[in-house]
C-alpha cells in the first residue's frame, strides 16, 4: 500500500512513541558500529561507537548470530523491559529493542494471579491428601480399636463362662468329699469298714481333682503377672506314675476305659525336675483325655532321650478338630465338641509352664481312624540326672507349727519314719507355752551342756493366730541359729523370695513332696549340725 | 535458572547477587538478566597450572519457571554453558518437572554442566523429597545439593560448584 507521506510520519512517530524502537549495529567482534533510537530508555545512555558492548547489553556475546534471535520480555541489568531481536541483513548485524515494560506489567499481573491460584490449588490439593491419609489412619485405628473391642468381648465372655463353670467344678467334688466324709463318721453303719476304702478312694480322687483346680486358676493368675517361680528337684517319674495310676485307674474301671500309665525302661530312676509343675501337666493331659475319651482306651507313656522326660497321651476320643488345634490351647478357651467339665485353662496353663521350662506341649498329628481319631498330646521337658550323694540317715528334733491338724499329723508320720523327734504345735499362742517353758528349763541347765531348743523349726506360711514370720522371730529369739522351713499354700511374696535366699531358711510350697521335704531336711540338718561342730 | 514456578529461582539469584531474601512471591516474566562473579581459588581449582584464584563472571538467566521448556524458553537457552536446575523440596512434582527440563535441555543443546538444587530446605516438615531419591541420582552422577534462599544455605556453594563445572566439567557433570 503505497502511503501518503503525513500518515506515514504519523505512524512512525506511533511506533516510536509506543514501541521506542532501538537499533544497534555492531561487527563480528560485537564492536559498536552505530545506533538510532532512545538507548537512554533502556539504560544505555553510555554507547561509545567502536567499543564493545556496554554491560547492559554484553549478556547477548557468545550467542549465535548467525540465525534471527527473539527474545520476549527480558528484563536488563539496567532494568529496563525489552523485547529484542538479532538480525542479520546484507552481512551486518543488527540489534533491535523494543520496550515491553507496559506490556511485561499488565502481563506480570495476570501470570502472578495464574501461578498463585496454582499454588494456592496445589496447596489446597496436599491439605486434602494429608486430610485423606489422616482419615485412613484414624479409620485404621477405629477397626484395629473395633478388633480389640471383640476381643475384649471374647474374652469377658470366655471369663463368665469359665467363672460359671468354676462354680459347679469346685461344687462337685467338694460334695463328694463333704458326704463320703459324712458316710465314713458314722461308726455305727454295719458297712462302714467294708467301704471305707471305697470312700477313702472317692474323697481322695475328689481332693486331688480339685487341687489341681485351684493349682491351675493359681497357676493363671501367677502366669499373668510373671511370678512364676520354678524348681528343679531330683525327683522318681515312676513314683509320678504310681500316684497318676493311684489318681486315675478307679475312675477308668468304673467307665469302663482302659488306662495304661507306664514308664519306658530307659527312664533313669531319678531326674531333676519341678515335680509339682510336672504333675499338674500330666494330671491335666491324663485327665482330659479321661473326659473326652466315652469308649476305648487312654495311653500315657513317660519315656527319657536327649536328657529330655517326655509324656505321650494318646486316647480314642473324638479327637480335636483342625479348627480347634490352637485354640484348645489359649486360656478360657475349649474345643467346641468338649463334654462337660474342665475349665479351659488346663491346656493353656501346661503349654506356658512346658515353655518356661525349657520344653513343650504339642497336638500330634491325628490318626486315619475316622470313628475314634483320638487326640495325641506330647509333654517333652528338660530333666538333667542329678548329681546326688545317696540319702544319709537323720536325726534330731523337728518343732512343728501348722494349724491344720491333717498336714500335722503328716508331718508327725514321716518325719517320725525319717528317725526325726517331732513337737506338734498348733498356733502362735501354743508356741509361746513351749518357748516359756524352754526358757524355764533352760535357765536349770549348765551353759556347757546347754543344747539347743530345737534342731529345726518347720513352721506354716499363715496360721490362724498369726504368720510363720512372726513365729519364726520368736524361736530365734531365743537361738538365732535354728535352720527354719516354712511351708506356704500362697503365692510367695517379694520379701519370702528375699529371705529365701538365706541358707538357713527354706521356703517350701505345698503340696509338699515328702521326696523333696527329706533331701531338704537332710541337707540343713547336716550344715546345722556342721556349724554346731565348729562353734 | 531452570525449573518450575515458584520453586525459588529468582531468590536464589537475588541471594546470591544482593544477599537479600524477599518472602513475597513475584513470577517472573520472560527473563531476567544478571551478572555476578565468582572466585575459585588456586588450590581447589582444575588448572594445576595456575597458582592464582581465577573469577569467573557469570551472566545469570533467570527464566519464567515452567513444568517443562516452552518454545520461548528454547530460545533463551541457547548459547547455555551451564545451569542450576531448581525444584521445591516441599513440591514433589517440581522435583520431576525438573528432571524432565534436564532430559530436554540434553535433548536440545547436548549434555551441558549443571547442578540440581533442592530449594526451600528450610521447610523440614513439609521436605517430600526421599533420601533415598537423593542418593538413587547422585548414584545416577548427578550433583544435588539442598539448599534455601530464606537461611542462604548452600547458595554460594551452588553458584561456586556450578562455575567450577562450566570452566572445567568432569564428566559427572556432564552426565545426560
Amino acid at each position: 500500500m503505497n502511503l501518503p507521506e503525513p500518515i506515514q510520519h504519523f505512524m512512525a512517530k506511533q511506533i516510536e512513541r509506543l514501541a521506542a524502537p532501538l537499533c544497534i549495529e555492531y561487527d563480528s567482534l560485537f564492536c559498536l558500529v552505530a545506533y538510532d533510537g532512545p538507548a537512554a530508555r533502556y539504560g544505555l545512555e553510555h554507547l561509545t561507537l567502536g567499543e564493545i558492548l556496554p554491560p547492559g547489553l554484553d549478556f547477548l556475546q557468545g550467542m549465535d548470530m548467525g540465525e534471527p534471535l527473539s527474545l520476549s520480555f527480558v528484563t536488563l541489568p539496567t532494568g529496563a523491559i525489552a523485547h529484542i531481536e538479532l538480525r542479520q541483513a546484507e552481512q551486518r548485524r543488527f540489534i533491535l529493542l523494543f520496550d515491553a515494560s507496559e506490556q511485561h506489567r499488565l502481563v506480570q499481573a495476570q501470570q502472578q494471579q495464574a501461578n498463585e491460584v496454582r499454588l494456592l490449588s496445589s496447596r489446597q490439593q496436599r491439605t486434602l491428601d494429608q486430610l485423606s491419609r489422616a482419615n485412613a489412619a484414624i479409620e485404621a485405628q477405629r477397626n484395629e480399636l473395633e478388633q480389640q473391642r471383640n476381643e475384649l468381648a471374647a474374652l469377658n465372655q470366655a471369663q463368665a463362662r469359665y467363672i460359671a463353670m468354676m462354680s459347679h467344678e469346685f461344687r462337685t467334688p467338694l460334695n463328694a468329699i463333704l458326704g463320703y466324709t459324712d458316710l465314713l463318721q458314722r461308726q455305727d453303719d454295719p458297712l462302714a469298714k467294708a467301704a471305707q476304702r471305697h470312700h477313702l478312694a472317692a474323697i481322695r480322687r475328689s481332693a486331688w481333682h480339685l487341687s489341681s483346680m485351684v493349682e491351675n486358676v493359681l497357676e493363671q493368675a501367677r502366669l499373668g503377672r510373671d511370678q512364676v517361680s520354678l524348681t528343679q528337684e531330683p525327683a522318681e517319674p515312676s513314683e509320678l506314675v504310681m500316684l497318676l495310676n493311684d489318681l486315675f485307674q478307679s475312675q477308668a474301671k468304673e467307665r469302663d476305659i482302659q488306662l495304661q500309665i507306664e514308664c519306658d525302661e530307659n527312664t533313669p530312676d531319678r531326674v531333676m525336675l519341678d515335680i509339682v509343675r510336672i504333675r499338674q501337666i500330666a494330671i491335666n493331659l491324663i485327665g482330659n483325655a479321661l473326659r473326652y475319651t466315652s469308649q476305648g482306651s487312654v495311653h500315657a507313656r513317660f519315656s527319657y532321650a536327649s536328657e529330655r522326660l517326655i509324656l505321650v497321651v494318646q486316647d480314642t476320643g473324638p479327637g480335636i478338630p483342625e479348627a480347634d488345634r490352637e485354640r484348645i490351647f489359649r486360656a478360657y478357651e475349649r474345643g467346641e465338641s468338649a463334654p462337660g467339665g474342665g475349665a479351659g485353662l488346663g491346656l493353656s496353663i501346661c503349654r506356658q509352664l512346658a515353655q518356661l521350662m525349657g520344653g513343650n506341649l504339642e497336638l500330634l498329628q491325628q490318626t486315619n481312624n475316622k470313628e475314634y481319631p483320638g487326640a495325641c498330646f506330647q509333654f517333652v521337658v528338660p530333666a538333667p540326672i542329678p548329681d546326688e550323694q545317696p540319702l544319709t540317715p537323720i536325726s534330731g528334733r523337728v518343732l512343728v507349727l501348722d494349724d491344720d491338724p491333717d498336714l500335722r499329723e503328716w508331718l508327725d508320720i514321716v518325719l517320725s519314719e525319717w528317725g526325726l523327734q517331732p513337737t506338734l504345735l498348733s498356733g502362735i499362742g501354743e508356741l509361746k507355752q513351749w518357748l516359756r517353758e524352754q526358757q524355764n528349763e533352760t535357765q536349770h541347765k549348765h551353759p556347757i551342756t546347754d543344747l539347743p531348743i530345737t534342731d529345726l523349726f518347720i513352721t506354716d506360711y499363715l496360721l490362724e493366730d498369726g504368720v510363720g514370720v512372726e513365729a519364726m522371730q520368736m524361736v530365734r529369739r531365743l537361738d538365732p541359729d535354728i535352720p527354719v522351713v516354712m511351708l506356704t499354700g500362697s503365692v510367695p511374696s517379694e520379701e519370702s523370695v528375699r529371705v529365701n535366699q538365706n541358707p538357713n531358711f527354706l521356703l517350701l510350697a505345698k503340696p509338699i513332696s515328702a521326696s523333696a521335704l527329706r533331701i531338704s531336711l537332710g541337707k540343713m540338718l547336716a550344715a546345722q549340725q556342721q556349724y554346731t561342730a565348729n562353734v | 535458572m531452570l525449573g518450575n514456578f515458584a520453586v525459588g529461582k529468582s531468590s536464589l539469584v537475588r541471594r546470591f547477587v544482593t544477599g537479600v531474601f524477599d518472602a513475597s512471591y513475584q513470577t517472573t516474566v520472560g527473563v531476567k538478566i544478571d551478572t555476578c562473579e565468582v572466585t575459585i581459588d588456586a588450590a581447589s581449582s582444575q588448572d594445576n597450572s595456575s597458582t592464582e584464584a581465577t573469577k569467573v563472571k557469570m551472566v545469570l538467566w533467570d527464566l519464567a519457571g515452567e513444568a517443562e521448556l516452552g518454545p520461548q524458553s528454547q530460545m533463551y537457552i541457547q548459547g547455555m554453558q551451564g545451569y542450576l536446575l531448581v525444584a521445591d523440596g516441599s513440591r514433589m512434582d517440581t522435583v520431576h518437572n525438573a528432571v524432565h527440563i534436564q532430559q530436554q535441555v540434553v535433548r536440545s543443546l547436548g549434555p551441558r554442566p549443571f547442578i540440581m538444587l533442592l530449594n526451600k530446605h528450610d521447610l523440614s516438615e513439609q521436605w517430600q523429597v526421599p533420601d533415598s531419591w537423593i542418593q538413587q541420582q547422585r548414584d545416577l552422577g548427578w550433583n544435588i545439593l539442598c539448599t534455601s534462599a530464606l537461611s542462604g544455605e548452600a547458595v554460594p556453594e551452588a553458584f561456586d560448584r556450578l562455575a567450577r563445572a562450566m570452566i572445567a566439567p568432569t564428566a559427572m557433570e556432564m552426565l545426560g
